[in-house]
């Protein structure tokens, strides 16, 4: 397949103007799953996720015309993790914060003092955010390819089953599924980098 | 036979590209098979990194498909989504009156019409010339890159630099506090994308005249060499009465021989209505401006764009390799000729394309001519390919501009009258913030003197309630003694209150102990009876007594709102200096203000203490909650009543004051009302159907019309196309304007109005 072509919309780029419809669809069709699926590992249910899931989309669309958002100074991963972060943090003190007088100033400013992410927070946020660009990726993808070249990908890269093996089990030869493997992955970078700017 | 050395990362990168299994070269693969090394190296290559890789794994344990997040992307997806935006901007200065958003250098701000891709676009009057102008403002948070600075400043020279009536004239550039903006003319009307879809597609003639005042536009554009780059419908603005196009927006244009301000390989646009060179990124001429129109005219003759796809990628497929679907397969009523033409612009190399703009506005006023007098006029000759001539010099429409002027003028004093009159009205509805500022539809007296009667949904909470919380018949009572430790979370009652908009809560309360004295040089919170909204953002507003260094008393009020962004409270407390032991405590939020007042006693005057932006959703509890401000302050408060005021509330269980037999005979009389409504609205409906004698839905279409009902109207049937997914329908002409069933997509339309002397059937 040809590589990415030469003009790519920056998708983040057309976000800032909320009267982009077709570039606000696409971006929840990409992230919306993507939070889900993040929130979900974070131990919330069904309902609270997608119900999050909303809450954080919309911060998106709040915040995105305003300085916060710098590429300068940050990737949009990162700035999605901060709402992400928020709005989590919000769900869960709520009910203490909400039962705070404003005659308690000291203990109350205390308690909402935003900590530094635990590193396998950020860590699993990172993975999860990968995780699902790659699977709306795949999404589009795997309608495109023959579905030995797909099955030679999923069984390598996902289930992480020897290229030999796998090349048995498919009637391939070994470098058939080494190539297919990387064509796909390649494929579905390129449809990533269609809907981010960064990395 | 040696073993070949690993071949070049080039090798491997090249494979990577190719889709098909065929013709790799076998060398590569054999050496493949084998090499563990480069089998890695084609896995780096191709995810670029491991953390590609290990997410790769993860794969597997998807959560895309649960109902609860379908239902969310659906509802995002139809719902008004993202919102138009409360945009910051705290970049105007202050107005001093009302009815302004602010100001902006001289101008007076008074609302944001729109959005660029790099900027707001405003409604402004300029006092000086007191003249109505569109301003165009640069985004802050572009405002600080150097790039998008230098081209905005490009925009305002590419724009200025053409004067044509068909063209948004500027009036100039400013800086306004390191913000640079664009004053140009207003155009009042609307864009010919909202005509679309308001209307769905045009009538020849319209087609015919927007597509020569827009060529006529791009003439001069091109003729001072610039290219707009991102010719649309919507910014293609029609002029209200004289129905004149001009093109706005050239946000993107540039001269023809510029350096590339846009990052490598990155374009901000439209892809519907790009050309494909300017889709593959390959260097353009005006003759990309050419195809745009093209697919303009297109548009406007079949209500849809002529590529559209699921995503931004599969259209700027399209664009660069698919021909879209024939103009008359989707509008039949448009002339063969016009196909033709749209067909001419939209060819895919240039060089079959018209050469010039004025080329295509001479032959479009061929056409209009032939248009109004089919009879007389005969249809212009498209000219053959690859005569080019040089691009033309702009041409205005003859005698146009004299007379366009004085049009001008008149629309703008129309404008400025309509202002002024508006603004007449806003003053005569202002009043008092104290007062609401609209007609509240709907009102809670919840009186908390004795428990309540309809007290469904109320909750206490806090970890004292037993202790702290009491209903009295004098109001309901909070007290924390001293020595509670503490500070402690709050504790009171909740009381779920969902409205829409704006509204008003004013609560009376009163005060049952002295305040304590304090160390001078002090100033402490000795206790607080606070309202808490729930909504996103808390909201507090707070009554408290504040004891001052000075040893005097205060009785404060203050109100804090939750800053989301910074994730932090802003609060702001303004004294209230009174020793009155009772009053009341008002919030109003009108529009995305939110202001408190407070007052003296059961019946004194209030007195706006201060405001606060509150852009929150609607409302959906509000609590009553009391708390002290250490362990040596006591609380010993009642809240009397709770009145709250807002344009829709929905039931509580039973309204305030509402006797239960009442209600439910309400509840009955309401049901009988609501039948019989139902039953009317079945007969008359039934009475329809008898009359037009076949379903005025989803009876349009393709299939075979009964040739008895063809006959009855077969000068009345209007065919048009439907607006979401293109199918060609037909209804019957006593359904214009109303909305019928596609029964393709299943949307719900407008039946466009039918026209005697339609061009089409005219010559038939």
């Amino acid at each position: 397949m040809p590589q990415a072509p030469p003009t790519r919309l920056s998708l983040l780029l057309r976000l800032r103007d909320l009267q982009d419809r077709p570039a606000w669809a696409q971006f929840v069709e990409v992230y919306a799953p993507l939070l889900y699926g993040y929130l979900r590992k974070r131990g919330l249910q069904d309902a609270d996720a997608a119900d999050l899931t909303q809450a954080c989309l919309r911060q998106v669309a709040a915040r995105v015309g305003t300085f916060e958002y710098d590429p300068r100074r940050g990737t949009f991963r990162g700035w999605l993790f901060t709402i992400v972060r928020n709005q989590l943090r919000d769900f869960r003190d709520r009910p203490r914060r909400l039962y705070q007088g404003s005659g308690a100033p000291g203990l109350q400013r205390l308690l909402e003092a935003q900590a530094a992410p635990e590193p396998d927070e950020a860590d699993e946020w990172e993975r999860e955010y990968r995780r699902g660009l790659l699977a709306w990726a795949a999404e589009q993808v795997r309608p495109q390819v023959q579905e030995a070249t797909w099955q030679a990908f999923w069984q390598t890269a996902v289930e992480g089953r020897p290229g030999k093996e796998v090349a048995c089990g498919l009637g391939l030869t070994a470098a058939a599924v080494y190539l297919a493997r990387g064509r796909v992955m390649a494929r579905l970078r390129a449809l990533i980098r269609e809907v981010q700017e960064d990395e | 036979m040696t073993r070949m050395s690993c071949p070049d990362v080039s090798d491997w990168q090249a494979l990577l590209g190719e889709t098909g299994t065929e013709g790799e070269p076998d060398d590569l693969v054999r050496h493949l098979e084998a090499c563990a090394d480069c089998q890695g190296t084609l896995q780096a290559l191709a995810a670029e990194s491991t953390v590609w890789e290990d997410a790769a794994r993860g794969l597997g344990d998807g959560a895309r498909g649960e109902a609860a997040l379908r239902r969310v992307v659906e509802r995002l997806k139809t719902e008004d989504f993202p919102p138009p935006g409360d945009e910051d901007l705290s970049f105007l200065r202050p107005a001093d009156r009302p009815g302004l958003l602010g100001l902006l250098g001289r101008y007076e701000v008074q609302e944001v019409i729109g959005h660029g891709g790099m900027g707001v676009v405003f409604r402004a009057l300029d006092p000086d010339l007191n003249r109505v102008v569109a301003i165009k403002v640069v985004s802050p948070w572009l405002a600080s890159s150097a790039t998008a600075r230098r081209r905005f400043v490009r925009e305002a020279q590419a724009a200025a630099a053409v004067c044509h009536d068909h063209v948004v004239t500027v009036h100039g550039v400013n800086e306004a506090d390191g913000l640079p903006y664009l004053v140009m003319q207003y155009v009042a009307g609307e864009s010919l994308q909202a005509r679309l879809d308001r209307i769905g597609p045009l009538e020849v003639t319209e087609v015919v005249r927007i597509g020569m005042q827009t060529a006529a536009g791009l003439a001069a554009a091109h003729a001072q060499g610039l290219i707009h780059r991102d010719i649309k419908p919507a910014n293609l603005l029609l002029e209200n009465g004289l129905a004149r196009v001009k093109i706005s927006d050239f946000g993107l244009a540039r001269m023809a021989d510029d350096v590339q301000l846009t990052r490598d390989g990155v374009v901000a646009g439209t892809p519907e209505y790009m050309a494909p060179e300017q889709a593959r990124g390959e260097p353009i001429d005006h003759r990309a401006d050419l195809f745009s129109l093209g697919s303009v005219l297109y548009a406007t003759c079949t209500g849809v764009p002529p590529f559209r796809g699921a995503s931004v990628v599969a259209v700027l497929r399209r664009v660069s390799d698919e021909e879209p679907k024939p103009v008359r397969s989707l509008n039949p009523d448009v002339p063969a000729w016009m196909e033709s033409l749209i067909a001419r612009l939209m060819a895919k190399d240039p060089v079959e394309r018209f050469q010039s703009a004025g080329e295509v506005t001479a032959l479009l006023e061929g056409y209009l001519a032939h248009v109004r007098q089919p009879a007389t006029v005969p249809v212009p000759e498209l000219p053959a390919t690859g005569n080019s001539p040089r691009p033309a010099e702009a041409r205005p429409l003859p005698g146009s501009v004299g007379r366009s002027r004085s049009r001008l003028w008149l629309a703008a004093l129309v404008v400025v009258a309509a202002f002024g009159l508006a603004v007449a009205q806003w003053f005569a509805g202002a009043g008092d913030v104290t007062e609401p500022i609209k007609e509240y539809k709907d009102q809670y007296l919840i009186s908390l003197r004795g428990t309540p009667e309809n007290s469904e949904g109320f909750e206490f909470f806090g970890p004292d309630v037993a202790e702290c919380v009491r209903y009295e018949p004098a109001g309901l009572r909070l007290t924390f003694p001293r020595g509670f430790p503490g500070p402690r979370p709050g504790t009171g009652l909740t009381i779920p209150v969902a409205a829409k908009g704006d509204f008003e809560i004013t609560l009376g309360f009163e005060i049952l102990q002295e305040p304590e004295p304090a160390d001078a040089g002090t100033q402490q919170t000795l206790f607080s009876l606070d309202v808490v909204l729930d909504a996103p953002g808390d909201t507090v507003a707070t009554i408290g007594r504040k004891v001052d260094g000075r040893g005097g008393t205060q009785f404060l009020a203050w109100m804090t709102v939750w800053d989301e962004a910074a994730h932090k409270d802003r609060g702001r407390g303004k004294g209230f200096p009174t020793t009155a032991k009772s009053g009341r405590l008002r919030m109003v939020r009108a529009g995305s203000t939110l202001s408190y007042c407070a007052s003296d006693g059961p019946d004194g005057e209030f007195v706006l203490l201060d405001k606060f932006p509150f852009a929150a959703e609607d409302l959906k509890f509000v609590r009553l909650l009391g708390s002290t401000g250490g362990p040596q302050a006591s609380l010993d408060v009642r809240a009397t009543d709770l009145r709250i005021r807002a344009g829709s509330l929905p039931e509580l269980p039973e309204k305030s004051g509402g006797k239960g037999w009442l209600a439910a005979g309400t509840i009955l009389g309401l049901l009988i009302l609501v039948l019989a409504a139902i039953s009317l609205g079945a007969w008359l409906y039934g009475r329809q159907r008898r009359r037009m004698g076949q379903a005025p839905a989803a009876g349009a279409g393709e299939q075979a019309q009964p040739t008895a009902a063809e006959h009855e109207t077969a000068s009345a049937a209007i065919s048009f196309a439907c607006s979401a997914c293109g199918k060609m329908l037909k209804a019957k002409a006593e359904l214009s304007g109303k909305k019928v069933k596609c029964p393709q997509c299943g949307q719900a339309v407008f039946v466009p109005a039918a026209k005697a002397g339609k061009a089409g059937r005219a010559s038939s």
